[in-house]
């Protein structure tokens, strides 16, 4: 690493910093405690609540590949278990016993009905499918997916001609699935889309100083005349920067990793993603993970840009905070609104670039070529990156020119 | 000292800062106007577009136990609630407030022909109070006390700027930490402590005149959001009712704070400005305790981020015990109507306010004890540099 660099990256790391950092985790265990609560019931039938609940479901999940034969034995299986009941509401759970409950395989049924009852139309699924249902499940769901896609109700905008691809592309799906206990790699992908606009705040905690500090300290006489030229120096500090954005960024991903083993397990990396998700793609759960991780560190980079350009436009650390951390709370608090222009522009936000990237809600067509979400995400990081790196260069050369 | 004040006034709240501020709280009140508006849409009436229609259909009337049976009699061969959509526009609320008595099922008028209506809310409310609390039979006493018939009327003014008010106190609060977080640590960040400590008033009194003109302005920048919140609101749904009580509307039907709506919003600026003067006391508190902004910022996002949690995620119990008591958590205003919170028998409308008091009068009182114990360290320091110096 350059000296330079290395210089710019050691300003960056005192102890304010790290203070704030240490905050900024408690914050996040904090939520990633809460919204990983579970009700669920033992093999006897009785309610258990709270994280350690996670251990039973994955203990009664019943995992394999979802062939003919195995899609028999856990009809039955679920037929004879205890979960029947408050499934097909015998016993109303939310209002009598005040929970929500999460059941073994509930995933599997839903992908399983989903040709019958649309993706999500009750509270719980059961598994009373007949025996023609299941045998021809993979076709089935081929089919339901279209019909899915096609209702004008459902919001989605594919022509026919588009929803005709999208089903070519499943029928290229690697069949039969495998269906395992998967929550910490599906909680995995959750947290990062529910908290990246949380770590792109401390970000904006981390770096809003970055180029105001010298201002304010009359460095930047001294440090654009010397040897290194302007524009090293801009590169230097956007270099700094992005280190310690990939250290927090590693920091942030590191806790959130070691919460999703401590809660849930790492288990069922190889699962496929058709089952619990509405992805595609002929991923297993690790790949898909791998792919958010990705889109996660670029939208990273290209913030830890855009925060820079403000810092050097403005020259005040306090205002590029302000202006940072209103900028995502709204973003992330207009992300449910259902205005067709607000959910046009969210499409360009990085902090939405990691939700739900691979989804069939979220795919784009260039002429006759499709491309998941992920794809336009990565593209729009680089063209950010670029973009802040251009106007920090032409701001750079003109600095106390005019 | 008064110019000295007014100096420090000015550079705590200067002119640019204050348009720059008001500038966002009109756009935050024009905001909540919207959703103000908007909310209405959610009643799924074609005749209703913003809400401004009720000063044409609500008249003042008591809501007695024949206008009930009038009502129930006139719906009941509707399916309710799924054709809530076919009931008058005059009557709607009404049959809102007839089934939180008796249910939607308006054909099994039974238990409404032997019962009367306030007869029915009262035991309802004792109901609810069951096995809470143990001075219920209090509570529900207190209940009583609200003067039946109770009157309904047009008042959407009055019942808008009660449900937005608590965006207002919480945009007035965040407005509170981006100013007064740095009071205390701008000397030394721009290289003036040791100008400030040579100066004839001294530290100490630099830093006294700091806390009343942050108390001050404060209660101004409170005092405005207010105004320019109201405005728009009043202007749009006016002020009538304000003498109607806050029962004659649906969601405060089983309420038990016998008040009116003029009472509430009083109620609401003046919990509001009891939180806002423990705001501004943190502030100060993290400004004279923590030397770096960005952390005293950091510090103060983590308690409004853990506050935010508590209110979506903890138990009622968490709630009632602690959270409640938080400046953010006491800005929750329907707790206090909606809610059935008491503490040893009294309301939480008073009780909660009371200790926010007592809490306020402490942070300050730890305000003044660590910047004077700040003044004397950093006196003894000058004093012993000067020995060493040889020029006591």
């Amino acid at each position: 690493m350059n000296s330079a660099v290395r210089l710019e990256a050691k300003k960056l790391s005192n102890r304010n910093t790290a203070i704030i950092f240490a905050m900024f985790m408690a914050i996040l265990l904090m939520q990633l405690a809460f919204i990983s609560q579970i009700d669920i019931l033992d093999d006897e039938g009785n309610p258990h609540s709270g994280i350690a609940g996670w251990k039973i479901l994955k203990t009664r999940t019943v995992e394999g590949t979802v062939t003919t034969d195995f899609l028999f034995d856990l009809r039955e299986h679920y037929q004879n278990s205890v979960d029947k009941k408050f499934v097909e509401g015998d016993v109303d759970t939310e209002r009598e016993l005040g929970l929500r409950l999460t059941f073994p395989e509930a995933q599997l049924y839903s992908a399983l009905n989903l040709p019958y009852q649309g993706v999500a139309s009750t509270m719980y699924t059961d598994f009373n499918l007949t025996d023609a249902q299941i045998m021809g499940f993979y076709d089935n769901r081929r089919e339901g997916i279209v019909r899915y896609l096609s209702l004008p109700s459902n919001g989605f905008a594919y022509t026919d001609a588009q929803i005709g691809r999208i089903a070519d592309k499943m029928a290229e799906d690697k069949t039969p699935f495998i269906y395992k206990y998967s929550m910490g790699w599906q909680y995995l992908n959750l947290y990062l889309s529910w908290t990246l606009w949380m770590f792109f705040i401390l970000l904006a905690f981390l770096l809003p100083d970055m180029f105001s500090k010298n201002n304010l300290k009359g460095i930047d006489q001294i440090a654009l005349s010397t040897k290194e030229s302007r524009r090293k120096l801009v590169g230097h500090k956007v270099m700094a920067a992005c280190f310690a954005s990939t250290a927090a960024y590693g920091a942030y991903l590191g806790i959130m990793l070691v919460f999703a083993i401590c809660v849930f397990t790492l288990h069922g990396w190889d699962a496929s993603v058709q089952i619990g998700t509405m992805c595609i793609y002929p991923l297993n759960m690790l790949q898909r993970t791998l792919v958010y991780v990705l889109l996660g560190y670029l939208a990273t980079i290209a913030v830890a840009h855009g925060i820079l350009l403000l810092s050097m436009l403005f020259r005040r650390g306090i205002v590029v905070l302000i202006l940072s951390a209103a900028y995502f709370w709204l973003v992330n608090t207009y992300k449910m609104s259902i205005d067709g222009t607000v959910q046009r522009l969210l499409v360009f936000m990085p902090q939405n670039f990691v939700n739900n990237a691979m989804d069939i809600s979220r795919i784009y067509f260039v002429g006759n070529a499709m491309f998941p979400y992920a794809c336009i995400a990565a593209l729009l990081c680089f063209v950010y990156i670029a973009a802040c790196r251009g106007a920090m260069g032409l701001m750079i050369k003109r600095y106390y020119l005019h | 000292m008064r110019y000295l004040s007014y100096l420090n006034r000015k550079k705590l709240l200067g002119l640019n800062i204050l348009a720059y501020i008001v500038l966002l709280l009109t756009i935050l009140s024009f905001y909540n106007l919207s959703l103000a508006k908007a909310s209405y849409l959610d009643e799924g009436r074609q005749e209703i577009s913003d809400g401004t229609e009720y000063r044409l259909v609500a008249e003042n009337v008591p809501f007695t136990d024949a206008l009930c049976h009038e009502i129930m009699g006139k719906y009941v061969d509707l399916d309710l609630p799924a054709e809530l959509n076919r009931v008058d526009i005059a009557d709607l609320r009404a049959v809102k407030m007839i089934a939180q008595l008796y249910g939607w099922d308006f054909a099994n008028a039974d238990v409404a022909a032997h019962t009367s209506l306030y007869d029915q809310r009262d035991s309802l409310m004792k109901a609810f109070t069951n096995g809470k609390d143990t001075a219920n039979d209090e509570f529900a006493a207190s209940a009583e006390k609200i003067a039946y018939p109770i009157e309904m009327g047009y008042a959407e003014g009055w019942k808008n700027i009660h449900s937005g008010m608590r965006n207002c106190v919480l945009a007035v609060f965040v407005i509170l930490f981006f100013l007064f977080v740095p009071v205390f640590n701008r000397d030394k960040a721009f290289g003036m402590d040791g100008l400030i400590r040579s100066t004839k008033a001294g530290e100490r009194v630099l830093d006294s005149v700091r806390a009343v003109n942050v108390l001050l302005l404060s209660c101004a920048i409170y005092l405005i959001a207010v105004a320019i919140y109201v405005t728009p609101l009043a202007i749009v749904y006016g002020i009538d009712g304000a003498n109607l009580p806050i029962q004659g509307d649906p969601p405060h039907f089983l309420s038990p704070v016998g008040v009116s709506y003029l009472g509430q919003f009083a109620f609401d600026l003046l919990i509001g400005f009891v939180a806002v003067v423990g705001v501004a006391g943190i502030a100060m508190l993290v400004s004279a305790i923590i030397r770096d902004v960005f952390v005293g910022y950091a510090a103060l996002l983590f308690a409004i981020a853990a506050s935010y949690m508590a209110e979506n995620f903890a138990s009622e119990g968490f709630k009632h015990i602690f959270w409640s008591f938080t400046f953010v958590g006491m800005t929750d205003f329907d707790r206090y109507y909606i809610g059935q919170d008491t503490y040893w028998g009294i309301s939480a409308l008073a009780f909660i306010p009371l200790i926010a008091a007592g809490v306020i009068v402490t942070e300050y009182s730890f305000l003044v004890c660590i910047l004077r114990s700040k003044a004397r360290y950093l006196n003894n320091l000058l004093k012993r540099s000067a020995e060493k110096r040889g020029n006591p």
